[in-house]
This record gives C-alpha cells, structure tokens and sequence, in this order.
C-alpha cells in the first residue's frame, strides 16, 4: 500500500482514470462476452461489462475497442445508459490521449448535469494534460515562463 | 508535503442505489450538501489526508455505484481496501434488508479478512423512518461492525463515521503499512502471506 499520487500533481497519475484492469478480471469479461457471443447475441449487460474492461486495459488497442463498444450501445441505449457510455467515452478518449475527444463528450455530460463531480474532475484532469502535454516531450518550466494560450 | 501523513488507507463505501452514499462522502470531503445529486456512474474517488489521535492517514476514499447494472463491475475495486462503509437508509427498509448480500459481497471480493466495517444508517434527518436505531446496532454487532447513524444533509455523524472507522483501522496491527516503512518498496496487493483465518495480523504476537 504504497502512498497513492495526488491527482492535481502535474504528471502524477490519477487513481481512478488512468487505474489498470487486474488481467484476470478483463479475462473473465471476455470470457463470457465469448460465451454470449457463441451462443447467438450477447446481452447489452455483457457488452457494457465487457467494454468496460477493455476501457480499463493497460493495452491501448483494448481501449480502442472498448471506446467502439461504448459508442455502439450508446445509440441504441436507454437514457440511463446513454449517460453511463457518454462518460465512459470521455474515460476512454483521455486513456487515449485524444483530449478534444474526451473534452467534447465530457462536455455532453456536464451540459446536461452541470455539477457533476466526476466529469467535472475527469474536465479538470484532461485540461491539465492538454496545457502541459506529456511530460517527455514537454519539460516542466518554472512558473510565469509558460505562454498561455 | 506528505511527510507527517502516517499512512494511506484504501476506504470503500458500498450500498444500495440512492442511500446516500456520494451525499456522506461528499459532506465529508467538501463538506457540502446536493439533494439532488445525480447517481454515481462506476465508481467515483476522493482523497482526504485526516487527523485522529495525533495520526495523519491519507483516505483514498472509492464511491461505488449502487445501481444494479454496476454490480459486476465494482467489486474489482475491493482489493487492498483496509476498510469499508457499509450504508443503508434508514427511511427505506429494503436498503436494511439487502445488507446481508452486501456482506457476501465483501467476503467474497475482499482481498484480507480483518478489513474493519462501519455500518451508516443514514437520512436521520427524515421523518417516516423504517428502521429502528436498535436494529441497526444489533445488526452490527452480529457482524462485527461498528455502527452510527447519521445524515448527509445535517452533518450529524458524518466526520464521526469516518474518524471511528480509521481509527480502528489504526488500532489493527499488520491491516495498514507506515509510509516510511513503504519508501521506495512497491508492495503487490496480494496478500503479505499472513496465516489467514480470522487470527490475521495478531498471529505475529504470539
């Protein structure tokens, strides 16, 4: 139990979106989306389950297809799950480093729930990426020196 | 920065859709108060660094959703939490009555057996109460937990909740590491290889 990093460090990695799926847990989701699948169509639970995980991949090809899962249930899902795939869609596009994406569907969902916590906090996180960039390519400089755009 | 923080502690809080789970986390955090917060998508985190008996523990706090359609989902954020809010609604009976399968849950789920439970019975500010005071405790006492009962909307019991949960924690040895301990040792969250059973951390006493 090592001590967790602080989500407002720069850099730091955030426990909840950037968290890694435990192999095991994304192989028994696969597992039964095989077996549905197998057997004719799987239910919408198992595809949300499933592409949940794959969200959660450490392996961005996963992401990928989790991402294309979410927005397939999203077009025909009830109001409630449209939500729920909305903001997995943001969740996924961050893990996907494509932050315009991310911002445009965490913005549907603040739009409609203005104080939401957790878009507001996944808002949050994504501008921070956005305005420092990666830290390989983009070294810290010391506060004032930066130009804003 | 985190030099005086004693130790990290994973929290979850798990229960029912619509107890109030979010609303206790969030008057603990921010301490404010939405009668209409939306419902939890996943699972939501907070972090909040307190003090209790002169110990500073840094809370990695998980909010669960209760919904239904998370069921599968969440109990993969049970593993290495050191201590859970077990939460039900005082003015709805059926949030009473499904704690029992929240129990399994965490005993299936739960990476450690000695994690410490805290049983919230929350809306006290609510008049058409369903569930007696008496029940609650008797019900946390069968099962080991400690108890209270609070509300989101009052603040009653909220900090206390927390503050008693931690400092249990605390007082149980071999269930939280010190970060100093920790510097530099990235510790798995497998078990530590403790005999098991219910003797847990105090079999090294013997």
């Amino acid at each position: 139990m090592s001590s967790l990093p602080a989500a407002a460090l720069p850099g730091a990695m955030d426990p909840e979106f950037d968290d890694v799926v435990a192999p095991e847990d994304l192989m028994a989701l696969e597992r039964r989306y095989a077996e549905e699948s197998h057997r004719g169509a799987p239910s919408r639970r198992c595809r949300f389950e499933y592409a949940w995980g794959l969200l959660r991949s450490r392996y961005n090809s996963d992401v990928r297809k989790g991402v294309a899962m979410f927005r397939e249930l999203m077009a025909d899902g009830a109001p409630e799950e449209q939500r729920d795939c909305v903001y997995y869609l943001a969740v996924g596009n961050y893990r996907l480093k494509e932050y315009e994406q991310a911002l445009k569907y965490v913005g549907a969902l603040l739009q409609a729930e203005p104080g939401n916590t957790q878009g507001l906090r996944l808002q949050q996180l994504v501008r921070a990426r956005m305005h420092r960039g990666e830290p390989h390519c983009a070294p810290l400089r010391p506060i004032g020196t930066r130009s804003d755009p | 920065m985190d030099e005086d923080v004693l130790t990290t502690l994973k929290i979850l809080i798990i229960g029912e859709s619509g107890v109030g789970k979010s609303s206790l986390l969030l008057r603990f955090t921010d301490d404010t108060f939405d009668p209409e917060l939306a419902a939890t998508i996943g699972v939501d985190f907070k972090v909040k660094t307190i003090s209790v008996d002169g110990n500073k523990a840094k809370l990695a706090i998980w909010d669960t959703a209760g919904q239904e359609r998370f069921r599968t989902l969440t109990p993969s954020y049970y593993r290495g939490a050191q201590g859970v809010i077990l939460v039900y609604d005082v003015t709805r009976r059926d949030t009473f009555v499904k704690l029992d399968n929240w129990l399994n849950e965490l005993e299936t789920y739960c990476t450690r057996n000695d994690i410490v439970k805290m049983l919230v019975g929350n809306k006290i500010d609510k008049e058409n109460r369903e569930v007696d005071r008496n029940e609650g405790l008797k019900f946390a006492r069968k099962h080991s937990m400690l108890f209270i009962e609070a509300s989101a909307k009052t603040c009653d019991g909220v900090q206390c909740a927390f503050e008693e949960l931690v400092e249990k924690i605390i007082q149980t040895p071999g269930l939280w590491e010190s970060e100093s301990q920790n510097k530099g040792v990235k510790l798995s969250n497998k078990e530590e290889g403790h005999g098991g059973g219910a003797c847990g951390g105090y079999c090294s006493m013997l």
